[in-house]
This record gives C-alpha cells, sequence and structure tokens, in this order.
C-alpha cells in the first residue's frame, strides 16, 4: 500500500471537493447549461431551459455548491457562468497528483452522468442498479483509489488480525471488493458477499479469483457466501443475530436514506464487540457540499457530518468510535 | 437473476469403495423446480477415472440415487437416421460434435467427421454419459429427445463436462440438428472451452433466453469507456432496439463475435444494458 498517495488523496478536504466540484462541472456543461448561463439567467428560465423540473430543491443545490465554488457567479437575483473559475478548476485539478486511471472515471462520469442528473433533475427515481449508475460503478469499482481506499479501511480493522473472522460485505459490487478482501486476508476468513441488488450480486458470484494458480469463481470457494439485502431494511437482513465479526462497507452508505436503519442492522447481525468499519463521505459542517449535491444528481442520498453520523453510531450501540480522515469509520458494538 | 443455490453432500461410491464429498451449484430456476415435485431430481456427474458416478438430488439436497457407471465401449447398431441442416448457417468449429434429434431420427453433422452413423447409437440410451470409443473420450449430452455427441477436446477440464450438462438442460424446445441459435451457442462454448473453462456456464445465461425478447441499450453500450468491443458493439448494433434473443445470436457473424457474446451476456445484463421485456 502507498500511504503517501493516501496522504496526497485524501489528505484534505478539499481535493475530494475539487474532485466533485469537476464532476457537477462536467454535468453542467454536457446539459448545455454553462452555454446557456453566458449571460445571467434566472432560476426560472434555467428551469424553463432544463424542462420538467420536479426537483427544484436540488437544481437550487446545484446552482449554489456551483457558485460557491467558482463554476457559477452570482449575477443581481441570477447566476451566470464564472468563465475564469472555470479555468481555475481545470487548473487545480490537473495540479492533483491524481491515480491515472481516474482518468476512466472521468470519462465515464461525462458520459452516463449528465443524463442521469437531468433524468433525476425531472423526478426520475434512480438507484445505484440503474444502467448509467451501475456502468460508471462497474468501472470505477475497478479503479486503484477505490481499491486503496478499501485497503485503508481494512487497515482500520487491523488487517491480518481480521483473519479467521467472519466478515458481512454490505456493497459488494461486482466483485473487485470481495476479491480485495480476500487476498489481502489470505483467504482465511468467512466472507458474505452482500449487495442490495440480485443482479450485482450475480456478477459478484461470478467474479474470477486466482486460487493455488486455478481460476476459480467466488460462488465456488467455500468460505465465500453470498446475500441480497433490502437496503430500506423492510425485510431484516438473512442472518441470525449476532452472527457476523466483522462488517464492511465502503462508499454506500451515502446511496440510502435509510443510514439509521441500516446501522441498526448491522448491530443487530454483529456480535458483541463486533467491528463495524465504514468507508463514507463525511464533512465538518452542515452545509450542502458539490459531493453531496453530485450524490443526490446520481439518485443516491447525501454525506453525513462527523457528528450526525456518529449520533447515528451510538443510536445503534456503537462505542469507541474512530474516524480516519474524512471518509473511514471504525466503531465496536458494545 | 441467475441466482445459484449450493449443495454439499457425500457419497459412497460402490466402484472406488470410498467416501467422497461435493458440492455442487444449483440455479434458481432448477431449485424451484427441484422444489415443486418430490419426483423430480437433478443429476451430475463425477469422474473416478475408469468410471464415472452419476449422484441425484432431489429438491431438498438430498442424494437419491447414486450409481457408478462404467465407461462403455459404443453399442453396435444402426438405425434409420436422416441427415439434416440447421436452418441458418452455423460457423464451423475446431471441435467435432453431432447434434441428434431421438425422436426425428435426425442428425446434424455439419461439425462431425464422416463417419456420424457409427456415433449415433450412442445417443440411443437416452442418458447422459461419457464414453470410450477407440481409445478416444465422447461425451453424450441428453436432454429429452436432443442429444449432442462430442469428441472431449484434451484441453477441456473435468468441469467441463458438469456445465455443459447444465447448458444443454437449457434448451427448452425444439430440434437441436436444426436449431441454429442452439448450435451457434454450443459450438461456441466448445470452441472456447479450451481457454477459458466457465464459458459453458456463461452460456447458459444466453441458451435460457433464447425465444425470448430483450431490449438493448445501445447508447449507454457504445458510450463506454472500455468498450464491450467493437465486433459486439457491431452485432448488437445490426439488430433492433428490441429483438428477439436468436436474432441476437443469428447475426453473429462468426465464431469470435459469438463467444465474445457468449462472455458479456450476463454482465451486460446484471448492468441493466440488456433487458427482458418478454
Amino acid at each position: 500500500m502507498t500511504k503517501e498517495r493516501l496522504g496526497r488523496l485524501w489528505g484534505t478536504e478539499e481535493l475530494v471537493n475539487i474532485t466533485y466540484v469537476s464532476y457537477l462541472f462536467l454535468i453542467m456543461e454536457n446539459i448545455g447549461l454553462l452555454s446557456f448561463l453566458e449571460t445571467p439567467k434566472k432560476i426560472e428560465e434555467i428551469k424553463e431551459f432544463i424542462g420538467g423540473v420536479s426537483r427544484e430543491d436540488l437544481l437550487e443545490k446545484l446552482l449554489e455548491v456551483a457558485a460557491n465554488n467558482g463554476v457559477l457567479q452570482r449575477d443581481g437575483c441570477g447566476f451566470s457562468v464564472n468563465r475564469n473559475g472555470i479555468e481555475n478548476l481545470k487548473a487545480l485539478k490537473s495540479q492533483i497528483d491524481s491515480f491515472e486511471d481516474e482518468d476512466v472515471v472521468y470519462r465515464a462520469a461525462e458520459r452516463y452522468l449528465p443524463k442521469t442528473a437531468l433524468e433525476v433533475l425531472r423526478g426520475v427515481k434512480k438507484d445505484r442498479a440503474s444502467p448509467e449508475i451501475a456502468l460508471t460503478y462497474y468501472w470505477h469499482d475497478k479503479s486503484s483509489i477505490f481499491q486503496l481506499g478499501r485497503e485503508v479501511l481494512l487497515m482500520m480493522g487491523g488487517l491480518r488480525k481480521l483473519k479467521g473472522k467472519t466478515l458481512l460485505d454490505v456493497g459488494c459490487r461486482f466483485g473487485a471488493e470481495p476479491f480485495l478482501i480476500l487476498e489481502l486476508l489470505d483467504y482465511d476468513c468467512k466472507l458474505i458477499a452482500a449487495d442490495f441488488y440480485p443482479q450485482v450480486v450475480d456478477e459478484c458470484m461470478h467474479k474470477e479469483v486466482k486460487v493455488n494458480g486455478e481460476v476459480r469463481r467466488l460462488f465456488e470457494l467455500e468460505n465465500v457466501s453470498f446475500a441480497v439485502l433490502d437496503p430500506y431494511v423492510k425485510e431484516p437482513f438473512p442472518l441470525e443475530d449476532s452472527s457476523v465479526d466483522v462488517i464492511y462497507t465502503f462508499q454506500i452508505l451515502q446511496w440510502y436514506d435509510s443510514t439509521q436503519r441500516l446501522i441498526n442492522e448491522f448491530s443487530r447481525v454483529l456480535k458483541r464487540k463486533g467491528i463495524l468499519l465504514v468507508g463514507v463521505p463525511l464533512k465538518e459542517r452542515d452545509e450542502v457540499t458539490a459531493q453531496d449535491v453530485f450524490y443526490a444528481l446520481a439518485g443516491g442520498y447525501r454525506g453525513f457530518t462527523f457528528e450526525e453520523f456518529k449520533a447515528m453510531l451510538n443510536m445503534a450501540g456503537f462505542t469507541r468510535t474512530q474516524i480516519f480522515r474524512s471518509s473511514f469509520v471504525k466503531a465496536q458494538k458494545r | 437473476m441467475g441466482e445459484t443455490f449450493q449443495v454439499s453432500f457425500s457419497v459412497f461410491c460402490p466402484e472406488c469403495r470410498e467416501n467422497y464429498n461435493y458440492r455442487v451449484f444449483i440455479d434458481k430456476e432448477k431449485y424451484e423446480l427441484l422444489q415443486e415435485a418430490e419426483s423430480v431430481t437433478t443429476s451430475f456427474f463425477f469422474d473416478h477415472g475408469n468410471h464415472f458416478l452419476e449422484v441425484s438430488l432431489n429438491g431438498r439436497g438430498e442424494v437419491v440415487e447414486i450409481r457408478a457407471v462404467p465407461w462403455v465401449q459404443a453399442p453396435e447398431g444402426v438405425s434409420v437416421w436422416r441427415p439434416e441442416n440447421p436452418y441458418f448457417p452455423v460457423p464451423s468449429s475446431s471441435v467435432d460434435a453431432l447434434f441428434v434429434n431421438k425422436r426425428k431420427r435426425v442428425y446434424c453433422d455439419l461439425n462431425w467427421r464422416d463417419d456420424a452413423l457409427s456415433f449415433l447409437p450412442l445417443a440411443e440410451s437416452g442418458r447422459t454419459a461419457k464414453y470410450l470409443v477407440d481409445g478416444k473420450e465422447y461425451w453424450v449430452l441428453v436432454n429429452g429427445d436432443n442429444a449432442v455427441i462430442i469428441e472431449r477436446h484434451e484441453s477441456w477440464k473435468d468441469d467441463v463436462f458438469n456445465r455443459l450438462v447444465a447448458l444443454m438442460r437449457e434448451f427448452r424446445s425444439g430440434d437441436v440438428a436444426t436449431d441454429s441459435a442452439f448450435q451457434r451457442i454450443f459450438l461456441s462454448a466448445l470452441e472456447a472451452s479450451a481457454d477459458d473453462a466457465y464459458v459453458a456456464l456463461d452460456a447458459t445465461r444466453l441458451m435460457s433466453d433464447l425465444g425470448k425478447t430483450v431490449a438493448i441499450n445501445l447508447d449507454l453500450i457504445t458510450l463506454s469507456p472500455v468498450p464491450f468491443g467493437g465486433e459486439l458493439i457491431e452485432l448488437l448494433s445490426s439488430v433492433e432496439y428490441e429483438t428477439l434473443v436468436d436474432f441476437l445470436v443469428l447475426s453473429a457473424g462468426g465464431m469470435r463475435e459469438l463467444i465474445k457474446l457468449l462472455k458479456s451476456y450476463r454482465l451486460l445484463k446484471n448492468l441493466n444494458l440488456i433487458k427482458v421485456i418478454e
């Protein structure tokens, strides 16, 4: 693991913010909004330009965040494009010593997300399984930035100390995550790979891994099982009370407005003193960020403040909460 | 979705006189079918060297029958068989495969040698089995009246047999001797099995969707930053936005395109880029 890269990439909220402002810029550019705002426009005119907007609240947040981050500027009672601000943003982004394969994700976002954002603004419900989002995250799943984040989260859990334990991976996606967990733990754990969509779990089951030099698919491994979970917990997870040692969930909770229910359910299935490892966007202040708007435009929910997230953990019976940077959380069930 | 159920069991092989532990996988649809009727069973085959073990399981995952079946010399026999061709062209394969419909007494030997009549009796028993003929291994895969006889390729792993059995079972109805879509899927799975032992497993998804109509989200597939491949996109572009899966299979220009389709079809469906609509 390259800790130096970690420090550079995850070290400040500013870098995360630049990344997500860049995504919002891409969305606005690709739906023609920035060209439309060459001259100042009021929000009613912007609504009319986009057409069929039913999520006015979200549109307002988009414009506000874009203005706060220099992509737009407030002009009287309207907004106009801020070309200087955009140039600054591009310059800042180019200075980020990012991972090469992040470009793939950036291109995926450029291609798939503008249409999704338009649909969400018009009131269409989207989720992680919608084709555009699933496709974006199919590629994102393989990016080294995601892999690095996953490694960091496992390190917080003690990495090798997790050997021999029963791990529930909530949000296994298409298999890269279970694969990494198994590799890092030398396949010495009982892993339950779970996600909220059967087709995602299906794809995960067919992920190919090399065990003792032989190519196998995950579903063939004795120590790996699979589960489809209800993200809104109308149905409990298909797991017994106090049945797992560790719950691992990376960049998933910000997609659902059922976070407290999910955390409560994590608590139910964890053994006493079991460990919860969460990768989730956290922020200092209770204000709308570019990351919040991005997730909302992609059909998700939002990030959380440190205090808000700690309170949810506390309410579900977790203690000894540790937060690393603004993305990694470790807590223990009482 | 292709949810899979695992079943583990221990069996005693009467031939080896030893206990074996096995774990097999049953897809959801088959699992539900097994649940419906006590009498319905599913069989798995395990290579034990000079014989193979046939294990039949019921819907509760219990072993209901075990048979050690010796690999046999091909039975002698001549019957009135009629050669047939598939309605649409099938690509040439480097694997020898003979497609047979026992009830109609027809066979297709376009991808077989000139001795098809000598091998047709292997399909008569109506049982999926492995045979040794003149020292060469042949696999007979049976589903109802249909059978496919294959000469085992030396590079195929043993797992390929059970995956081909599963692939054969996915064929719902029709006559494999004349069904071009079936032959195309089967031949491309055989062709690719030397390099990828899981291709036959992937092919079951396409086989089980034959006869269904799918909607293809070509815009998104084309936009993919890491393309599924020019050939596949060309194939998907050549059919209507809504098309029968059979037409998709029949539109593939050659073996490479077919193999690409087999390998990508599950992912395309799981990403909702291809959806079954009826």
